[in-house]
């Protein structure tokens, strides 16, 4: 069983689509099964590197260690649930073909092991994402898509830059290749190869300054195409940055800036989404604000910090998925995404889904959030960053406001529009709330997961 | 991941949890309620018989967000916003304490933290944070804010429940952190006499606010308030007899609080008023919950007889023995004023002429709200006869947070070798005074008054027009304002300072959310500017 089955097989889905195009909801579940099964099979192998048609150090790479395991099980994860969730729709195959190639495009993407196979994936993952965005064929998600290749463009531009950058220096694009030889370059080439990685995928992982564009996009995407950018999207080229700077080794002061550009990252998210009126963007500054706190947990470069950093991406994804496809159906019940929404609509089902989905982002025992949080704070208080403990806890303050704000809405408001829950979803969406909470109760294999795949990261790329 | 032991401590506060918890089921509830209330109870469980510490968060945060969507059912928002805001900000700083305790002793379990290998930095650090989600919980100056509107504006028997149990949740948290945890050594004297002069300054300060409300639920918040300074304060004067004086007010508190909380609750239920000028002259038609009230404020005052003398007694003894004379000044300041307010409360809902709100009849209060009164008062009384009889209970606590024991005096008897006193006998002689003097009144009463009309009051050179609100408990406590430095506390508020810093946050917030508007093209300007300004700092 090859790695390249988990790329190929979505995409030959794809390219097969007029041959089932009235059984596509049936079509993605079996897809996604199998690349479950697959995974399955490849897991017990790791550390796996797989060269495609060229020989190395010049070849196509493909790596899989508990790592990208970790991701490529999340997006999997992720990808089942979608496709059981959209068995009851009907069948679509725009959004088939665009949803599955945006998957095939995260997998290649955590799967990749070097620049030119990353380049693509990473245009393939952007023009999905792009598409995604524009779902809807509307005035609003067009002027999103516009917005997003804009910005999508110029971090492909700083990527590109980067990558001529090290094949210029290095003679290679393979990162095993790279990871040897980077630190011989002089200096000032690091600096610039590290600056235009940094801007580039900066962009892409929506950290601040570079994700002022983000919460447009999300309010011009469908609703439930804001979990995927938020579950999958945004973790993938997270995985992907610290991927290449693990393999780099950067001079140490790199990742004190880069966990005070976290830190800001999510100081400024919070802030923004304390007085926002819209859900969609107030989840989205949430996002944004995870993010920061994952980009900055990562960049701390401690085993227990990054293991609790994957272990806040996992859950995260899980609750974002959680809140904006439960806000997808307030917003189709009540026809609005604004704040004054939250408290009209009539479901005491949702209004636990939320709960448990806020509680959770916040890190609020005994929600798996917690666990993740925890398991980041004592690592980096063991590290001696005290003060960014602290720092996070004080702005999480800020975070429990605005969601608060929200529960109390739910608790006292008039609550006329009754919404219907398909008992399909009703089954999934719970399944959910279900998870973060055993997460949290029970979060020994997880974490232990989370605990190896922090330290094959940490130890860079596999060696050749 | 999580460990739990069953310590005496625990079964104490656990034990007053279940029974202000089991007395109130029997009063009426929504019946959606009763899962946020088995949860409160179950986080109250994992708080109190946590061995570790992350488990102790856990209960921590469960207690506070359970109790977010009980106060939820009845309160505003900005009530809401400054209950959690306030309340997970002191979760935070425990969480901040809980991490450093970690990095610094290696483990969380109680077993084995030593923190006689914790640098002095570390532990101050530790004890600032840890002090901050107390004095949160308990509601210490400056950080009552929030105290008061939860407790007033969320359901009345929830307001027991917060008054009663979760303001101990922060005592609970500072035997264990400074009696179990740091031993008392390890301590700087001058932090434990900062804490048992904000715990007094929070006692005077909450019991001249309280003496100013007109509303009886907003009076035993500030109450509410002072006797948890109270507690903090002798806490603070480490030492077995203080520790035993501040468990012993603990139970009293809760009785006290449960009581009194009930008692308005059910005057609410059936008047619809809450509020002393609306109220009034309601003894004739309520006698039984008219006698429970006088029980309850002579134990909220300290007054002999009942078990609230008997904590404010140990408590002075400590404060006396620790050779904490203005301490125990300050206390006793505190507790004439708490006289006042006691006063108001059962003058201005019993006492006097009804107003014209209190003059519609109303129905009979439903036998419910009785069981939690008459437990509390039973229990009361219980102590008030037999002080000594929980000394042995509690000496088992003491030991279990490393304290040595106080030597019983016996049943009746409670205090050491330094003041002792002997419930039974005072029990004996209040009874025999109380006998002569009701049998006196009795032979002399005078049957021949007839009724008057309320406003039947001419011969004391003033006619009040219809509708005048006679009532004194109205404007009781208002004449304090003129005293100097009183005056200075009942017009000043903690609202402006963090009304202050709430607004802040949302001009910043407003600010900031304005860049995330910003055009596409705007954006990419940044990120270019971004670049350039970070590749010019390498360069240069």
């Amino acid at each position: 069983m090859s790695l390249l089955s988990l790329i190929a097989l979505p995409l030959l889905a794809v390219f097969l689509t007029p041959f089932y195009r009235n059984r596509l909801p049936i079509v993605s579940l079996l897809l996604s099964l199998a690349l479950a099964t697959v995974l399955g099979i490849l897991a017990v192998r790791i550390p796996i590197v797989e060269y495609v048609s060229f020989a190395s150090p010049l070849g196509i790479v493909f790596f899989l260690d508990a790592a990208s395991l970790f991701f490529a099980g999340v997006f999997i994860g992720i990808m089942l649930w979608t496709a059981l969730y959209t068995l009851q729709h009907k069948s679509d195959p725009a959004c088939f073909v665009v949803r599955t190639v945006f998957f095939a495009g995260a997998l290649g993407l955590v799967l990749s092991g070097d620049l030119f196979n990353l380049y693509i994936f990473f245009e393939i993952a952007s023009i999905s994402a792009y598409l995604l965005t524009a779902l809807r064929q509307d005035q609003k998600g067009y002027a999103g898509a516009i917005k997003y290749m804009i910005i999508g463009s110029v971090a492909s531009i700083f990527l590109l830059l980067a990558a001529m950058l090290i094949y210029l220096n290095i003679g290679y694009l393979t990162l095993p290749a790279i990871a040897e030889r980077f630190a011989t370059l002089p200096r000032d080439t690091q600096y610039l190869i590290l600056l235009l990685l940094f801007v580039g995928f900066g962009i892409k992982t929506e950290i601040f300054p570079f994700n002022l564009w983000v919460a447009d996009i999300y309010q011009a995407a469908p609703t439930r195409v804001d979990g995927l950018f938020s579950a999958v999207l945004s973790k993938a080229y997270l995985f992907l940055f610290f991927r290449l700077l693990y393999a780099l080794r950067p001079e140490p002061d790199v990742y004190m800036f880069l966990m005070l550009t976290g830190l800001a990252s999510f100081a400024v998210a919070e802030f923004s989404a304390l007085t926002g009126r819209d859900l969609k963007r107030i989840f989205a500054y949430s996002t944004l604000g995870q993010i920061g706190v994952a980009f900055l947990a990562l960049a701390s470069h401690d085993p227990v910090v990054v293991s609790g950093a994957l272990f806040l991406i996992g859950t995260h994804a899980i609750a974002k998925m959680l809140l904006f496809f439960a806000l997808a159906i307030v917003e189709k019940g009540t026809g609005s995404v604004r704040v004054e929404a939250f408290g009209r609509f009539r479901s005491p089902f949702l209004t636990g889904l939320f709960t448990l989905g806020f509680l959770s982002v916040l890190g609020i025992p005994p929600l798996a959030g917690f666990i993740a949080k925890w398991t980041v704070f004592k690592g980096l208080a063991a590290a001696g960053h005290l003060w960014i403990v602290f720092a996070v806890l004080l702005i999480s303050l800020i975070e429990a406001t605005y969601f608060f704000r929200l529960l109390s809405l739910r608790a006292r408001s008039e609550k006329s529009v009754p919404l219907t829950i398909p008992p399909g979803h009703k089954v999934l969406l719970g399944s959910l709330g279900l998870g973060l909470i055993l997460l949290g109760l029970f979060p020994g294999t997880a974490l232990e997961l989370c605990t190896r795949a922090a330290e094959a990261f940490l130890a860079g790329v596999p060696h050749v | 991941m999580f460990s739990f032991a069953f310590t005496p401590l625990g079964h104490l506060f656990f034990g007053l949890s279940v029974l202000v918890f089991g007395s109130l089921v029997w009063v009426e509830h929504p019946r959606k309620d009763r899962m946020l209330y088995a949860l409160l109870l179950m986080s109250l469980g994992v708080l109190f018989y946590a061995a570790d510490l992350v488990t102790l968060f856990v209960g921590w945060e469960i207690m506070g967000w359970s109790s977010y969507f009980l106060i939820a059912r009845r309160a505003d928002t900005p009530t809401l916003q400054k209950y959690i805001v306030f309340n997970l900000a002191g979760a935070f700083a425990l969480l901040g304490a809980i991490a450093l305790i970690d990095a610094s002793c290696g483990s969380i379990a109680y077993e084995r933290i030593d923190f006689a290998a914790v640098p002095a930095r570390e532990t101050t650090f530790i004890v600032i944070l840890g002090l901050v989600a107390i004095f949160i919980k308990s509601g210490i100056v400056p950080f009552h804010y929030w105290v008061v509107d939860a407790y007033s504006r969320s359901d009345d028997l929830f307001s027991a429940i917060l008054s009663a149990i979760l303001s101990k949740a922060g005592i609970f948290l500072f035997i264990v952190l400074f009696f179990r945890l740091i031993t008392a050594p390890h301590l700087p004297a001058s932090l434990l006499g900062l804490t048992a002069w904000l715990g007094v300054i929070t006692s005077i300060i909450a019991t001249f606010k309280a003496i100013d409300q007109d509303e009886a639920k907003r009076l035993l918040a500030y109450s509410s308030i002072a006797q948890i300074g109270y507690i903090l304060t002798v806490l603070s004067v480490v030492g077995s007899l203080s520790l035993e004086a501040a468990l012993y007010h603990t139970v009293v508190h809760t009785l006290v609080k449960l009581l009194l909380f009930v008692n308005i609750a059910a005057i609410i239920r059936v008047t619809g008023e809450g509020a002393f000028s609306r109220l009034g002259g309601q003894m004739e038609r309520h006698r039984l919950n008219f006698v429970l009230m006088v029980l309850g404020i002579i134990a909220l005052a300290g007054i002999p007889l009942l078990g609230g003398f008997n904590s404010k007694f140990l408590l002075y003894t400590a404060l006396l023995e620790a050779h904490q004379g203005f301490l125990l000044a300050a206390v006793m300041f505190s507790s004439a004023g708490a006289f006042l307010y006691s006063y108001k409360l059962v003058y201005g809902i019993y006492l006097g002429q009804p107003t014209q709100a209190a003059l519609s009849p109303t129905p009979a209060i439903p036998s419910g709200y009785y069981l939690p009164q008459l437990l509390g008062a039973g229990i009361l009384i219980g102590l008030g006869i037999a002080p000594g009889a929980v000394v042995p209970p509690l000496n088992t606590v003491l030991v279990s947070v490393g304290a040595a024991p106080i030597a019983p005096l016996g049943t009746f008897t409670l205090g050491d070798t330094f003041a002792a006193f002997n419930g039974g006998v005072i029990w004996i002689a209040f009874g025999a005074i109380f006998l002569a003097i009701l049998s006196v009144y009795f032979l002399l009463k005078n049957r021949s008054v007839a009724p008057k009309d309320r406003y039947d009051i001419s011969y004391s050179g003033e006619i009040p027009p219809p509708g005048a609100n006679l009532h004194y408990g109205y404007g009781m406590g208002r004449e304090l304002s003129r005293i100097g430095g009183i005056g200075w506390i009942l017009r000043h508020h903690a609202h402006s300072f963090w009304g202050r810093i709430e607004t802040l946050a949302h001009d910043i917030s407003i600010l900031l959310r304005r860049l995330y508007a910003i055009s596409a093209q705007n954006s990419a300007w940044l990120i270019i500017a971004a670049f350039t300004i970070l590749l010019y700092l390498e360069v240069y």
